[in-house]
Formats: C-alpha cells, sequence, structure tokens
C-alpha cells in the first residue's frame, strides 16, 4: 500500500519540475523571455560557458564556488567540533544548562544578518568575520539539538543499563551518546544548510571573491543572467550538501523513529 | 523455621515509602510491607494501580530507596542497581541501534568478556526465548512480543539471582500474553532465578506463582498472602478451569473489590 502510495507522490514532484522546466523552455524558445527579467535557456547556456571560460572579476567560477564552500563548511565543521561537546555538557549537567541557557535562548531568534555589521567591525571584512558568523549560527543550532537529544534518552534506559551492571562513564559513552547521535545528526544537516545559507548572505555585504559577490557584483552591474546562474549554483550545491547528510542519515539512523 | 530462613534470597523487612507531594504534603506509597522470597521462586504481586507495588519492584531494582525498613539480598542490603537483580519494563527498553545478538550480549560485553567467550552464551539465551535466526534483526523489525523476549534473554545472560518485571505482558494482546506466560515458566524452570512480578491481571498472577501478595490502595499493603499449589509443569489450558485456580481467583478478586 504504502509504497505504491509514495511512488504516487513522488512521480508528482518529478512532474511539476519537469513541466516548470518544459514551460521555462518553451518560453525560451519562443522568445518571449526578457533576458535581464527572467533570461531564457540560451542566454543562460551562454553566460554558463562564458563564465566557465572566464571566470568573473578576474576570479574564475571555480574559484567563485570554492571560496563560498570553504568558508561555510569551515564554519559548519568548527560548530560540530565545539557544538556537540558543549550540547553534550549542557544536556548533562543540569547547572551548566541553568547557567548558559538563558543566552542561548537570547541568541537564538536573533537573525544571523543583523550580526554582518557587527562582526565585520570586530574581525574585519576577511574570512573571519565570515567564518565567525557560520560557526556563531550553527553552532547555537549544534548545541541545541545535540542537548536535546542528550536530555530526552528514556530515563528507564539508563535505569535497565544501570541493572546490566553498566558503570556511569559506559552509560555515558555507550547509551547516551549513541541516543542521542540520532538528533545530532539531524542538527548537522540542519546546521549544513543554514550555514550554505548565510555565507551567501555574509558575502552580499562584504566579499571579493564568492557566490554572494559573485550575485551582489552581477546586480550592480545589471548582468542579470549571471545573477541567475548565481542561484541556480547556490540552489544545486545546497540541494547536493543536504543530500549527502540525508544519505548518512539514513544510514546511520535506520533504526530512528521506529518502534 | 530457622532452617528455612538461611535459604531466603531476598527479603523485604517493614518498607515502608512516602513521596513529597506537589502540595508540600506527603504521601504514604507503601505501608508496612514485609515478605520474603525463595531462590527459584516465583512471586506475585497483585494489586489496583497506584498500590505502590511498582514502587517497590524499582526499590528492589535499587532505582529507589525506602523510607523506612530493609530490602536484603541474601545476607547483604540492596544500594543500587546490579546486574544480580535483572529488570524487564512493560515498554522494552532496548537500545535501537543494535541488533538483536548485540543487545543480549550487551551486558557481557560491557563488563569486558571477550567477544569469543560471550558469543556461544548470546547463541544459547537467543534460542532459549525462542528468537534464533532473528540476530541481525533491529528492535523496530520486531512485534512488541519479541522484544519483550529479548529483554529477558538480556537480563538472563547475567546470570540474575532476582528477575524483576514490571507488568511485562501488559502491553501484548492476549494470544501473545499466554504464549510469553508459558515461555517464562520455562525459562524460570531452566535457569532457575528468582521471579518477582507485577501484574494487575488476577489469572496470570496466580497462574504464574508458587505465592501471590494481594496489596491494597494506597497506602500499599499487604492485605493477604496466598500460596499457589497447582503442580508444575502447569498448562494453561488444564489449570485454568481447575478448582483451585478459580477459587484462588475469585478469592483474590473479592480482596480487590476492597
Amino acid at each position: 500500500m504504502r509504497p505504491a502510495g509514495a511512488n504516487r507522490y513522488r512521480m508528482i514532484s518529478v512532474a511539476a519540475v519537469a513541466a516548470a522546466l518544459a514551460a521555462w523552455l518553451a518560453a525560451s524558445f519562443a522568445g518571449v523571455l526578457d533576458p535581464n527579467k527572467l533570461p531564457p535557456a540560451q542566454v543562460l547556456w551562454e553566460t554558463l560557458t562564458d563564465l566557465l571560460d572566464k571566470g568573473y572579476a578576474s576570479a574564475p567560477f571555480w574559484q567563485q564556488v570554492l571560496a563560498s564552500l570553504g568558508r561555510a563548511l569551515a564554519g559548519f565543521t568548527l560548530a560540530v567540533l565545539v557544538g556537540v561537546p558543549f550540547g553534550i555538557w549542557v544536556g548533562s549537567n543540569r547547572m551548566f544548562d541553568a547557567l548558559v541557557t538563558p543566552f542561548l535562548t537570547f541568541l537564538r531568534p536573533i537573525p544571523p544578518i543583523a550580526l554582518v555589521p557587527l562582526f565585520i567591525f570586530y574581525f574585519g571584512i576577511g574570512e573571519t568575520s565570515k567564518v565567525a558568523l557560520i560557526f556563531l549560527t550553527a553552532f547555537l543550532y549544534m548545541t541545541v539539538s545535540t542537548s536535546t537529544g542528550v536530555k530526552s534518552v528514556p530515563e528507564d534506559l539508563i535505569l535497565a543499563s544501570r541493572s546490566l551492571g553498566l558503570s556511569s562513564r559506559q552509560i555515558f559513552f555507550h547509551v547516551v551518546i549513541p541516543a542521542a547521535s540520532a538528533s545530532i545528526i539531524t542538527g548537522m544537516r540542519v546546521s549544513m544548510t543554514l550555514s550554505w545559507a548565510l555565507v551567501v548572505a555574509a558575502e552580499l555585504i562584504a566579499a571579493q571573491v564568492g557566490l554572494g559577490y559573485m550575485i551582489m557584483d552581477a546586480t550592480t552591474f545589471y548582468r542579470i543572467p549571471v545573477v541567475f546562474i548565481g542561484i541556480i549554483t547556490i540552489g544545486l550545491i545546497g540541494l547536493v550538501l543536504e543530500g549527502m547528510l540525508l544519505l548518512l542519515e539514513k544510514r546511520v539512523l535506520h533504526w530512528r523513529g521506529k518502534q | 523455621m530457622s532452617a528455612t530462613q538461611a535459604h531466603e534470597v531476598l527479603e523485604i523487612r517493614k518498607v515502608s515509602k512516602t513521596f513529597a507531594a506537589a502540595d508540600g504534603k506527603s504521601i504514604a506509597a507503601l505501608e508496612d510491607v514485609s515478605f520474603a522470597a525463595r531462590p527459584a521462586e516465583i512471586v506475585s504481586l497483585v494489586g489496583p494501580s497506584g498500590c505502590g507495588k511498582s514502587t517497590l519492584l524499582r526499590m528492589v531494582a535499587g532505582f529507589d530507596f525506602p523510607s523506612s525498613g530493609q530490602l536484603l539480598l541474601g545476607a547483604a542490603g540492596i544500594s543500587g542497581p546490579a546486574q544480580e537483580r535483572g529488570i524487564v519494563f512493560q515498554q522494552p527498553q532496548l537500545y535501537p541501534w543494535l541488533t538483536v545478538f548485540d543487545n543480549v550480549a550487551f551486558g557481557p560485553r560491557m563488563r569486558g568478556t571477550r567477544k569469543d567467550a560471550y558469543t556461544p552464551a548470546a547463541d544459547d539465551y537467543i534460542r532459549a526465548v525462542g528468537l534464533a535466526g532473528f540476530e541481525k534483526h533491529y528492535p523496530y523489525q520486531l512485534s512488541g512480543g519479541m522484544k519483550q523476549r529479548v529483554q529477558i534473554a538480556r537480563v538472563l545472560i547475567n546470570e540474575p539471582r532476582v528477575l524483576l518485571m514490571d507488568e511485562p505482558f501488559g502491553a501484548l494482546d492476549y494470544q501473545n500474553r499466554l504464549v510469553m506466560q508459558r515461555l517464562l515458566l520455562d525459562l524460570a524452570a531452566q535457569y532457575r532465578p528468582t521471579v518477582l512480578f507485577i501484574t494487575h491481571d488476577v489469572e496470570e498472577a496466580i497462574f504464574l506463582s508458587d505465592t501471590v501478595h494481594v496489596m491494597s490502595a494506597r497506602p500499599g499493603r499487604i492485605v493477604e498472602t496466598l500460596q499457589i499449589g497447582l503442580a508444575r509443569p502447569r498448562v494453561y489450558e488444564e489449570v485454568s478451569g481447575s478448582g483451585d485456580f478459580v477459587r484462588a481467583k475469585l478469592h483474590i478478586l473479592k480482596l480487590l473489590q476492597h
């Protein structure tokens, strides 16, 4: 029953995307699209080959992509390395939880973009300000998802483990951490998506290279097809990043949510 | 008789438990409960919800402590959880990221037993609970009854002196419950732990037990203790219609109505 149903809905998704693409291609070849509003396929193709060929603003296209990816991954990786242990600490120590939670709760709803000017003031317009901004945002998210995971380990599972003769240390490493891993890996997936969205936003404001910079700069010079190539590239890379972490989630956490 | 005294493995001595309620008053959950269980005896506690039977079980498990009185295993007082007192919960508390085999072998593995030493034991207990062939399955691939079998095997591999069971079959359907009761009797006969079994199912208590303690509503007290003399091995279809069984059942039901 269910696989057949799931397949049907997948088909609907595929068909919707195909229809939208077909409509765009049809409009492209009918010649009704304004290259400076919604560029037709031919123009985007020319722009893409041109970008791959000559790069943008003295930097090759791949370098724009790598600059953004590098910043996002650097901030994300740091956030995971610091946020997971920090979140475990918050989740397992009531005292520490009470101490830091007010600050985390205050910081979390602040849109990271609101911090960009301050971060540029603190860290300059170089790499540090962007990586720091991504780090902070992803770190807050990793801390919350990790501590939630640690806190939601069923009490009776801990008690059962104690009755099996496990020490507190063994319960921590062999019960609490694996049980919390579901929440941690989901937190990583969301943090990755956040980091990627944020790097582009940060580059819009101050950067000399990167996809965000390219989009901003191209808009200034009214090179709308370049803007579109930038947006599509960002979207596709975002899909790949999320897909990779979804795959990891499915492999490692096949047991999750099934009772 | 002092000779039997020495053989008593589990002893509950004048145990009372009061909890602090939210409004600052204290609630008496258990009042002056005493009983003893012999090695390999199957003892049931039956009583209405809130009679403190689970509280008592948790104290025997070492998760909680009495307000007054003593809990003894052999000559020693119970001071915390230990593998000599294994517990089976109503909701299966398995490690969802481990296979059936790894769940069962978890205790020995954590104690540093070598894999080649615990593997035959784990295989034996998995076979004993009827899960041979399911070693590589994950808990989410098992039915409720099968999960309870894993829980039981995971505890038995530790060779506990006392097997604590907190309404372990309460969430199963009627057919499955009968199958699991039969299995428990077989396992108890084979491995001979003392079993402390909590249930509100009167027939289950009588069918399984050597001794049934009937408890009153809060504060929980033992109102009567029945010895169940039905011959073993017991077969439900034969035993449940016998005069002794029916008389015990009607008697307990009457006690519970007060």
